[in-house]
């Protein structure tokens, strides 16, 4: 964290949602990407990652100045979107949510829609398939080269977990990214991980 | 004819660990006679590449305004929702006195002549404890001669009355909901 970014933190800890509002600038990309990454959609993301602002300007306090705060952010927008990704399965999420926002105005900047190649929509529909956590934990490595312990400390999982997801969810990834290149060639279905049981 | 068991060749090439010389050495072997988990090798470094090629999707542009917008909205929220809890517990001290007067009221219907008495005991010993206050504050200010005590009354009321808006300020500063700046 730069020095300029220390002294954004600083105003910050002391109620100045400008200092705040600095920091934002910095961090909406990455944040907004891993919410992307996890739930697929761009008003969903730009929800969660409003959200994920929000619940870090509140509880700013609780924040570790030894860690990252990139990392703290990510945690943050991680559990938020695994919540989401559960409350969504269970039909649960409202859309009277988030009433501020005209979904019009939210689709991502004009370089996204060209950026996302055919691609990177595939892996975009790829990741959706595994659970979320693995996805989280997927998108944490592959997206921002987080290492194995700040994996584990971001989704409350052990490192041996975290190892044991990734594996599981690169078996999963490398399976059905096979199997779309290939159609003809048989896949077994371990390669799915379905046959496994997770090991936390 | 014997199938050959893949597993550990799989986990081997989706590994991040780095492998025995052995392991390696028996994977390329695997790999030299094995489409199947040639092409699941294929997969992984294609797949590998694409997560690392692929650019960061941005929000929308005015990210920071709208978050700002959404704040101010939920502090309001907040300050609403504090203002009822006050509103809530004050309308139910008023109840509570209510009831307690009520009974009071009953009382008073019941036995008028001794709540007449109660009354004028209470009134005789506030004046008592008004006199008694007097005698103490003028025992005072006696000593004191009386060009200084004139003035030192407008200084203690100027500093009762500064202390007073000093409350008044900061409990509006304490209970109003804070404004932010945009961007």
């Amino acid at each position: 964290m730069s020095e300029l970014e220390t002294q954004w933190l600083n105003l910050a800890l002391r109620g100045d949602a400008q200092g705040f509002s600095h920091l934002i600038e910095i961090y909406q990309g990455p944040v907004y990407n891993l919410c992307y990454r996890m739930l697929g959609d761009p008003i969903e993301a730009e929800d969660a990652a409003q959200e994920t602002f929000l619940r870090a300007y509140k509880g700013l306090k609780r924040y570790d100045h030894q860690r990252p705060f990139s990392t703290w952010l990510l945690s943050i927008a991680a559990h938020y979107c695994i919540d989401q990704t559960r409350r969504r399965k269970f039909g649960m999420v409202s859309i009277d949510e988030n009433p501020l926002i005209d979904p019009a105005d939210l689709t991502p900047g004009p370089e996204a829609s060209t950026v996302m190649s055919e691609e990177q929509k595939r892996i975009q529909a790829l990741l959706t398939k595994l659970n979320p956590q693995d996805r989280a934990a997927v998108v944490m490595r592959y997206w921002y080269e987080l290492s194995y312990e700040e994996i584990a400390d971001s989704l409350s999982l052990t490192v041996s977990a975290v190892k044991s997801r990734l594996h599981r969810a690169r078996n999963e990834l490398a399976g059905m990214w096979m199997e779309q290149n290939n159609p003809a060639v048989p896949v077994e279905r371990n390669y799915h991980g379905n046959a496994q049981s997770p090991a936390f | 004819m014997v199938m050959p068991n893949h597993q550990p060749f799989r986990d081997w090439i989706n590994t991040e660990d780095t492998l025995l010389p052995e392991q390696a050495q028996a994977l390329q072997e695997h790999l030299r006679t094995c489409e199947s988990c040639r092409q699941l090798e294929a997969s992984w470094i294609q797949l590998r590449q694409a997560f690392h090629t692929s650019a960061p999707i941005e929000p929308a542009p005015g990210f920071v305004n709208r978050w700002q917008v959404r704040l101010a909205e939920q502090r309001k929220i907040q300050h609403r929702r504090q203002s009822l809890m006050m509103l809530a517990f004050t309308g139910g001290v008023a109840f509570v006195l209510f009831l307690v007067l009520s009974g009071q009221a009953l009382e008073l219907l019941r036995s008028p002549y001794q709540m007449v008495l109660l009354v004028i005991y209470r009134l005789a010993s506030l004046v008592i404890t008004l006199d008694a206050t007097r005698d103490v504050l003028l025992g005072f200010l006696k000593p004191i001669p009386g060009a200084v005590a004139i003035p030192l009354l407008i200084i203690l009321s100027g500093i009762t009355s500064f202390l007073s808006v000093l409350w008044i300020v900061v409990f509006r500063q304490l209970t109003f909901a804070r404004r932010i700046r945009t961007l």
